[in-house]
């Protein structure tokens, strides 16, 4: 399950296990920094042993597995975009993961751009003139692949690491 | 800046000089004008051309605020402010509210009343009022529209369609049966000696007889079934997907309900009778003329037959 080797995604929503069962005292809430230690050392090891390039796409694939489950399992198929945008802004809200905000949709040409404020992964990390929110690149363009049924990419274009306050995202169709 | 200690006691004459220069620099910088660069050159450890290079990106950082500032104020929010002093930090911040603002005030206008502003204190309580407000004139409007819908296609003593509307469904109908041979059956009724009801106890009475009639063919009536006032106390209805026989059934219910009925009036008990003619679609009917006229033939045969009768041709 969690061992086996594998070419592609094999991540199901049962692998977080039942928490509620699991964690009977400590309960489903941890601390933002120990969320940041995990992510951190892990793109450090990953680095490490092969390039940023390879560290990159590993965290925008899990991105991308993370949104797919998320679609999945926390919001609802079938609604219209400003139903589901709502949906979003509200679980990612109550999960404490961040505060989604739209800049512009364009549902013609399929052009939107998000920002992220007191976003999960990089809110007041050192400011280092690099976008670091690769995971949410790939956890938003699932989201909007998931949602409309065609390929999305979304591409960082501020960070709190370049020295913005929210994290900008820019969606669009993926090339095919 | 840290650990650039000030030139003290061994500072020459071109030194204070410099000095000087970096002084009326910081002066022009404060009171809002746009200084040139200052030209500090000396030694590469000379502390006082460091604190010129200091003052200098200080300078540009400064100008590049300002600008993003005015830019921002001026309604361009998508100038980049570029600079990394803590100030910048609090204007992208606000930057990335007002863009979202005016997302989400596309969004109302287009009907999505859901939105809602925050971070921006007090305007965002005056908004959010603003948008629950005009939701809430928007639902009364609707209301008000429905309301006035209504009235223009009903008949305002009885509550039943009136003629205009009637008119209009008996036509649809009639179009709808032509193209997917459905059947329908019309009735024409006529609240029998109405003239002599009013003229006897008063136009109030013949109000609440011809209350009485409607609310009791309702109870008779489906859903689906179309009750109509044509005029004073004619009245008709449509019965979709109803043959002549199941028509007969229903006139005939209609007639009893109605012969058996007493209408109380203050001190007053009222009877009255009414008579129908029916009639149903026939393949070769070639227009709604046709059917209508059948009904009122239908009718006119019950009235002369002595009233208190249903007729069907
Ligand atoms: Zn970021």
């Amino acid at each position: 399950m969690f061992k086996e080797e594998r070419k592609s995604s094999r991540f199901d929503w049962s692998h977080l296990g039942d928490i509620e069962w699991g964690r009977p005292n400590l309960g489903p809430q941890t601390a933002v920094a120990v969320y940041r230690l995990m992510q951190f050392t892990l793109r450090d090891a990953i680095i490490s042993h092969t390039d940023v390039a390879t560290a990159n796409r590993i965290f925008f694939d899990a991105g991308q597995s993370a949104g797919k489950a998320f679609h999945e399992h926390l919001l609802q198929k079938n609604q219209d975009f400003d139903a589901f945008i709502a949906a979003l802004q509200e679980t990612l809200r109550t999960l404490s993961i961040g505060i989604l905000r739209v800049e512009t949709s364009d549902l013609l040409k399929h052009r939107f751009i998000l920002t992220v404020a007191e976003d999960l992964d990089c809110s007041g990390l050192p400011i280092s003139d690099e976008l670091v929110c690769t995971f949410d690149e790939g956890f938003i363009s699932s989201l909007f692949s998931a949602h409309f049924g065609k390929r999305f990419t979304a591409r960082e274009t501020d960070c709190w690491c370049t020295g913005d306050r929210v994290c900008r995202f820019e969606v669009v169709l993926a090339d095919v | 800046m840290t650990g650039t200690t000030l030139p003290g006691n061994h500072m020459d004459h071109n030194d204070i000089e410099r000095l000087d220069r970096i002084s009326a620099h910081i002066h022009a910088l404060l009171h809002n004008e746009q200084p040139d660069p200052l030209d500090l050159t000396g030694q590469r450890e000379d502390e006082v051309r460091q604190v010129g290079e200091f003052v200098n990106a200080l300078t540009e950082a400064l100008s590049s605020l300002t600008n993003a500032a005015h830019q921002l104020s001026i309604g361009d929010m998508d100038v980049s402010i570029v600079a990394n002093l803590p100030a910048c930090h609090h204007l992208k911040n606000l930057q990335a509210t007002l863009r979202h603002l005016t997302w989400q005030t596309g969004q109302i206008a287009k009907g999505d009343f859901s939105q809602r502003v925050e971070f921006l204190g007090e305007f965002s309580h005056s908004f959010n009022l603003m948008v629950e407000q005009l939701e809430a004139y928007r639902q009364r409007i609707l209301g008000q529209n429905r309301e006035l819908e209504r009235l223009a296609i009903t008949d305002p003593l009885t509550g039943v369609f009136n003629r205009r509307y009637f008119m209009g469904f008996i036509t649809k109908e009639f179009l709808r049966s032509q193209r997917y041979s459905h059947i329908f059956s019309a009735i024409q009724m006529d609240i029998d000696h109405f003239k002599k009801i009013n003229d006897a106890h008063g136009h109030a009475v013949g109000d609440e007889v011809l209350k009485a009639f409607t609310a009791n063919c309702q109870e008779i009536l489906r859903e689906c079934d179309v009750l109509g006032r044509f005029g004073g106390e004619e009245f008709s209805i449509i019965l979709p997907e109803t043959e002549r026989e199941g028509a007969l059934v229903v006139a005939e219910r209609i007639r009893q309900t109605i012969a058996d009925l007493k209408v109380y009036v203050d001190d007053k008990t009222v009877r009255f009778t009414v008579s129908i003619g029916i009639t149903s679609l026939r393949k070769d009917d070639t227009g709604l003329e046709a059917i209508l006229r059948r009904a009122d033939e239908a009718l006119y045969l019950a009235k002369n037959g002595g009233r208190n009768k249903v007729v069907a041709a």
